[in-house]
C-alpha cells in the first residue's frame, strides 16, 4: 500500500509539474505550484471515491497456488472444481482427476461439462465406476432417460465389472421406461442379489425398485371398456380397474409387478388386508428368488408407511 | 496495487482534462504563451496516463486477476490469449475506458497536428477537446470505473460473451470508437470556430481530416459489425435496422454528408453554418449512441448495460453537449459568413442536395429509433419499430442520393452548366450499365423495386468508373490518390446498393433435420452429413458437422459448421459454414440436436443461398479504402514543399 501511495503521488506530481512547467516562466508564476497541487488533489480525491488500496490483487495464478496448498475438504465444492481443473490445466492430471471433476461437476448440477470430464477420463482409463458415473451424468442431463448412450455405457461397465450395482440397475430403469416391466423386475432383482443386506445400496434400490414396479399400469383393454362407460363414476372405474388386475393375476400369477401394484391399490383404497395379503402372495411366489426379500421387505415398508400416515 | 493504480490514473487523466481545459481555455488569446503550451502539455500527460491505465487494465485480464470486478464479469482463465486482451474492451466499463483513451488521443492529436495557420483555433479546440474529456471521464471514474474491486475475490469469471469472441468483433468496437470520437475532434473544432468567431472557409478546412479520417474509421467499424452479423448470429442477415445499429449509421449519415460540405466549405466557401451544424450534430449523435447503448432504454442485441444511474450520467452528457453546441450555434453562426453563391448546376448544389438527402435519412432513422422511447415515455403503449419503417422511409432518400451522386464530380465549382460537363455523353455510360443490371433482375424474378435498386447500384458504380477514367487528367500524387479515393468510395456504395438489392431478390433457405447419412437438396446442390464429432475449445464444448457439397455429382467440397456451449457463460452459438463463390454464399449453419424415436441424435441444418452477397463486402471495403486514399492524398498535399 506505502508502494502504491508512492507510486501515485510521483505520477501526480511529476505529470502536473511536467503540464505547469510554461508557467514558471511567466508574470504569474506562483500559478505553476498552484495549478500542480490542484491538480494533484483532485486526482487523489477522485481516486479516494471507491478505492480499496487495502485490498491486495488476486492474479489467478497466486489463488489456484493458495488451493492447492489448502486442504480439499475445507474447500467449496466450487474451489474443489477449480482446484481440479488446475490441475488438468497444468498438465498432471490423470483419469483419476478427470474422473472426481466431473462427479463433482455432476454434483454442482454442471451436467454438461461433467460429461465432457468423464469422456476425458475414459479417454485416459476405461474404467466400470467411470462408466457408470458418466452414464448416470447423461441420464441427469436427459430429464431422467436412459438414453441410448447412457444405455450402453453402462453396458460396458457392467462387462468391466460385473459386480457393481448401478449399472444393471439403471438398465433395469432402462428397461422399465421402455415398458418391459418384466425384464426391469428381472435386473432389479438381479442388482439386489448381488448386494449384501446390509449395504445401503440395497435398501435405496429395492425401495426405489418396489415404489416403480407396483405402480399402476394402463390395461388397454380396460381403458376402451371405461370409455364405453360414460356414465360409471370414479369409485366404480377404480373398482373396475382393480377387477381387471386380479383377474388377470389369477391368470397369470407370476407377475411381481402385478401383485405389487395391487398390494399399492388396494392399500390406497383403504384395504389393508387385501394388501398385506397380495404381499404375501407375491412372497409365495418370488421370495425364493435372489434380491427378492429385499424388494418385498421394501414394498412392505412403503405399506406400513402409508398405514402409519392413515393413522395419523 | 495494479488495479489501484490503474483507478488512480484515470483519476489523473481527469485532473489532467480539467487542467487542459483551463490552461487552454486561458491561452487561446495567447496561443504561442505558457498557458497555452501547458494546455497542451496537459493534453498530452492525459493521453500518456490513459495509456498506461489501459495497458494496466490489459495486464489484469492477462493475470487473470477476479478481485477485479470487470475482469470477473468479461474473462475466464481458459480463454485464448486474445479474446484475453480484446476481452478488455467487450464490456461497459472497459470499453469507456477505450472511448476516453480516444477522447484523449483526439485532444493530444488536436494539441499537435491541429490547424497550423490558426493557433487560436487550434488552441482552443483543445480546451473544448478538455472538456468533453472531462465529462466522460467523470463518468467512467464514479460511475463505470473498470478498476472496482470485489471483496472477496469472485473464484473464476464468467467469460466474454461468447458471440464476442470472434476477430471481426473483436476489432469493430475500437473501429467504431474510433469513429465515433474522432467525431469528437470535428465538434471541438466547430465550437472553437464558433467561439473565436471563424468564417466557414476556413473552418470546413481545419475540420475536413478530422471527418475524413472518423469517417472511414466508421465506415470500417460498421462494415466490421455487419459482416459479423452475417456469419456469427447464425441466419444470415447482415443489417436488422436495429436501435443499436442505427445508433452508429446515423453519424455515420452526419459524418457522410460532413465531408462532402466540408469540401464545398474549403473549396468554396460555401455552406458555411451547414458544415458547422452537421460537424456539431454528428458527434452529439455519437454520444447519443453511447447513451443507446448503454443506458438500456432499448432493447438491443448490442446493449450491454442496463443501468438507469450511468444512462442518467450520459443523458446529461449527452444533452451538455447537444445543448453546447446548438445554443452556441444559434448565437455565433452569423459570424460564419452567408457563403458563396453557386448556380442550381454547379457541385455545390449537387452536394447540398445529397446533403439534404443525407440528413433527411439521418432524420427518419432518428425518428424510427427514438419514437419507441418517445411513446413509453409518454405513457403510451409499447412499440417496436422494424425494418419496413425503415426500408419505406431511409432506403428511397438514399437511393435518390445514390441517383445524384455520379454526377457531382463532373460538375463545376460555383458556375457549373451541364453541357460543360458533357453530360449527355456521361449519361449514357451511366444509363446503360443500369438499364442492363435493371433489366437482368428483373428477367431473372427480382421485384421490380429490388430490380430498381440493382438498377441504382449499377449506376452508381458506372458513374465511379467514367469518373476514375478521368485518372490521366490529375497531376501529382495528391490530386491522384484523392480522385482514387472519391472513385472507390462512390463505387463502393454502388456495390453495396447491388449486394443489398440481390440480397432482396432471391432469398432461399431450407431447412432439414439431418443424421449422419442423410443428404438435403439445397440451390441445386445436394449436402450430405458426413459425420458430426466433438470438437471442443480451449473455453467451450463443440459439435461439429462434415457436410460435402456436391453438384451434379461433382464434389464441391466440405463445410464443417459448428454449434459451441460455453459453460462459463452458459451460452450456445453457432458457427456457420460459408461456402463463397462469385454467384453468392452458401450458407450452412447447425441447429440444435433432435432425437428421434429410435434413439439416434439428428441435428438440425439450415441451409442458405445468398445471392451477390460478396458484393456487400467488396463494397464496404472499397469505401474504406477510398476514405484511406483520401486521408493520404491529404498527407501528400501537407508534405508537398510550398
Amino acid at each position: 500500500m506505502i508502494a502504491l501511495g508512492v507510486l501515485a503521488a510521483i505520477a501526480a506530481f511529476v505529470a502536473a509539474f511536467l503540464v505547469t512547467w510554461p508557467l514558471l516562466g511567466g508574470k504569474r508564476r506562483w500559478l505553476a505550484p498552484a495549478a500542480a497541487v490542484f491538480a494533484a488533489g483532485l486526482a487523489f480525491a477522485v481516486y479516494a471515491i471507491g478505492a480499496r488500496p487495502d485490498l491486495p490483487g488476486l492474479p489467478y495464478d497466486r489463488a489456484s497456488a493458495q488451493r492447492a496448498e489448502a486442504d480439499p475438504m475445507a474447500l467449496t465444492r466450487g474451489e474443489r472444481i477449480l482446484r481440479l481443473q488446475d490441475m488438468i490445466r497444468a498438465g498432471g492430471a490423470d483419469a483419476q482427476a478427470f474422473n472426481l471433476l466431473g462427479r463433482e461437476l455432476a454434483r454442482a448440477g454442471r451436467d454438461l461439462e461433467a460429461v465432457s470430464a468423464f469422456e476425458q477420463a475414459l479417454h485416459l482409463s476405461p474404467d466400470a465406476r467411470i462408466y457408470s458415473d458418466f452414464a448416470q451424468t447423461l441420464i441427469n442431463l436427459n430429464e431422467g432417460r436412459v438414453t441410448a448412450e447412457a444405455r450402453s455405457a453402462f453396458e460396458e461397465a457392467a462387462r468391466l465389472d460385473p459386480s457393481l450395482p448401478e449399472p444393471s440397475f439403471f438398465l433395469g430403469l432402462g428397461a422399465y421406461q421402455d415398458g418391459d416391466r418384466d425384464e426391469a423386475a428381472r435386473l432389479w432383482l438381479l442388482t439386489l442379489a448381488g448386494l449384501a443386506a446390509d449395504d445401503p445400496f440395497s435398501a435405496v434400490i429395492a425401495g426405489r425398485a418396489a415404489d416403480l414396479l407396483s405402480r399402476p399400469q394402463a390395461d388397454p383393454a380396460l381403458v376402451a371398456e371405461l370409455a364405453d362407460s360414460p356414465d360409471m363414476t370414479p369409485d366404480q372405474r377404480i373398482a373396475l380397474m382393480v377387477e381387471g388386475l386380479e383377474r388377470r393375476l389369477s391368470f397369470a400369477p407370476d407377475d411381481l409387478s402385478g401383485w405389487l401394484t395391487l398390494a399399492r391399490v388396494k392399500a390406497a383404497l383403504g384395504d389393508d388386508a387385501a394388501a398385506r395379503a397380495a404381499l404375501g402372495e407375491a412372497r409365495v411366489r418370488f421370495g425364493a428368488e435372489p434380491g427378492a426379500q429385499a424388494l418385498l421387505a421394501a414394498a412392505e415398508g412403503a405399506l406400513l408407511d402409508e398405514e402409519a400416515d392413515e393413522e395419523r | 496495487m495494479i488495479a489501484e493504480l490503474g483507478r488512480f490514473l484515470i483519476a489523473l487523466a481527469l485532473a489532467l482534462s480539467a487542467a487542459q481545459m483551463l490552461f487552454a481555455w486561458a491561452g487561446a488569446r495567447d496561443p504561442g504563451g505558457a498557458f497555452a503550451r501547458a494546455g497542451a502539455r496537459a493534453a498530452h500527460a492525459a493521453l500518456a496516463a490513459l495509456v498506461v491505465a489501459f495497458a494496466l487494465l490489459t495486464v489484469l485480464f492477462l493475470q487473470s486477476d477476479f478481485s477485479v470486478a470487470y475482469v470477473a464479469a468479461n474473462s475466464h482463465v481458459d480463454k485464448p490469449l486474445f479474446y484475453m486482451i480484446t476481452g478488455v474492451w467487450g464490456g461497459h466499463e472497459g470499453s469507456m475506458l477505450l472511448w476516453c483513451l480516444l477522447l484523449t488521443a483526439v485532444g493530444a492529436g488536436l494539441a499537435k497536428f491541429g490547424p497550423r495557420g490558426d493557433p487560436a483555433l487550434r488552441v482552443r479546440a483543445v480546451s473544448v477537446q478538455g472538456a468533453l474529456q472531462l465529462m466522460f471521464l467523470a463518468f467512467l471514474a464514479l460511475a463505470s470505473n473498470p478498476f472496482d474491486r470485489l471483496d472477496p475475490a469472485a473464484l473464476e469469471g464468467s467469460g466474454l460473451n461468447p458471440i464476442l469472441q470472434d476477430p471481426a468483433l473483436a476489432i469493430h468496437p475500437p473501429m467504431l470508437f474510433l469513429g465515433y470520437v474522432g467525431l469528437s475532434g470535428v465538434y471541438s473544432l466547430a465550437m472553437a470556430g464558433l467561439i473565436e468567431g471563424r468564417k466557414g472557409q476556413p473552418l470546413g478546412a481545419a475540420m475536413r481530416p478530422w471527418a475524413l479520417g472518423a469517417w472511414t474509421a466508421l465506415t470500417a467499424g460498421i462494415a466490421l459489425g455487419s459482416w459479423w452479423a452475417y456469419y456469427e448470429l447464425g441466419w444470415g442477415g447482415w443489417w436488422f435496422w436495429d436501435p443499436v445499429e442505427n445508433a452508429s449509421f446515423m453519424p455515420w449519415l452526419m459524418a457522410t454528408a460532413l465531408i462532402h460540405s466540408a469540401i464545398a466549405s474549403d473549396r468554396m466557401g460555401a455552406f458555411p453554418g451547414w458544415t458547422t451544424l452537421l460537424a456539431l450534430l454528428a458527434f452529439t449523435l455519437s454520444a447519443l449512441g453511447a447513451f443507446l447503448v448503454r443506458s438500456g432504454v432499448l432493447t438491443s442485441v448490442h446493449a450491454f448495460a442496463l443501468d438507469p444511474e450511468r444512462g442518467l450520467w450520459l443523458l446529461a452528457i449527452l444533452i451538455v453537449i447537444a445543448g453546447a453546441g446548438l445554443a452556441l450555434f444559434a448565437l455565433r453562426a452569423h459570424r460564419l459568413g452567408a457563403g458563396q453563391g453557386f448556380s442550381p448546376t454547379s457541385r455545390e448544389a449537387f452536394i447540398g442536395a445529397n446533403n439534404l438527402l443525407l440528413a433527411a435519412a439521418a432524420g427518419v432513422v432518428f425518428t424510427g429509433t427514438l419514437y419507441p422511447l418517445f411513446v413509453d415515455a409518454l405513457g403510451g403503449r409499447p412499440v417496436s419499430v422494424g425494418a419496413p419503417y425503415f426500408d419505406a422511409t431511409a432506403t428511397p432518400i438514399l437511393a435518390f442520393a445514390l441517383v445524384l451522386m455520379p454526377f457531382a464530380p463532373f460538375m463545376a465549382w460555383a458556375k457549373g452548366g451541364l453541357r460543360k460537363a458533357a453530360t449527355p455523353l456521361r449519361a449514357a455510360g451511366l444509363i446503360l450499365p443500369a438499364a442492363i443490371a435493371g433489366l437482368t433482375a428483373l428477367a431473372l424474378g427480382a421485384p421490380p423495386l429490388a430490380a430498381l435498386g440493382a438498377a441504382i447500384g449499377a449506376w452508381a458504380v458506372a458513374g465511379a468508373g467514367l469518373d476514375i477514367a478521368r485518372w490521366s487528367g490529375a497531376v501529382g500524387l495528391g490530386p491522384k490518390l484523392a480522385l482514387a479515393g472519391r472513385a472507390m468510395a462512390h463505387a463502393g456504395v454502388g456495390f453495396i446498393a447491388l449486394g443489398a438489392a440481390s440480397d432482396a431478390s432471391w432469398p432461399y433457405e431450407r431447412m432439414a433435420i439431418l443424421a449422419p447419412g442423410e443428404s438435403m437438396t439445397a440451390h441445386g446442390r445436394v449436402l450430405t452429413m458426413q459425420r458430426i464429432m466433438r470438437a471442443d475449445g480451449p473455453n467451450y464444448m463443440s459439435d461439429l458437422a462434415e457436410i460435402a457439397v456436391t453438384r451434379d455429382g461433382r464434389a464441391q467440397g466440405v463445410l464443417r459448421p459448428e454449434r459451441r456451449y460455453y459453460p462459463a457463460a452458459d451460452q450456445t452459438t453457432r458457427e456457420v459454414a460459408i461456402r463463397t463463390g462469385l454467384a453468392g454464399d452458401l450458407y450452412v449453419a447447425l441447429g440444435e440436436p433432435r432425437q428421434r424415436d429410435d434413439g439416434a441424435f439428428a441435428f438440425e441444418v439450415r441451409a442458405a443461398f445468398n445471392p451477390l452477397i460478396w458484393m456487400l463486402g467488396f463494397g464496404a471495403a472499397l469505401v474504406t479504402l477510398g476514405g484511406l486514399a483520401a486521408l493520404s492524398a491529404r498527407g501528400v498535399e501537407r508534405r508537398r514543399p510550398g
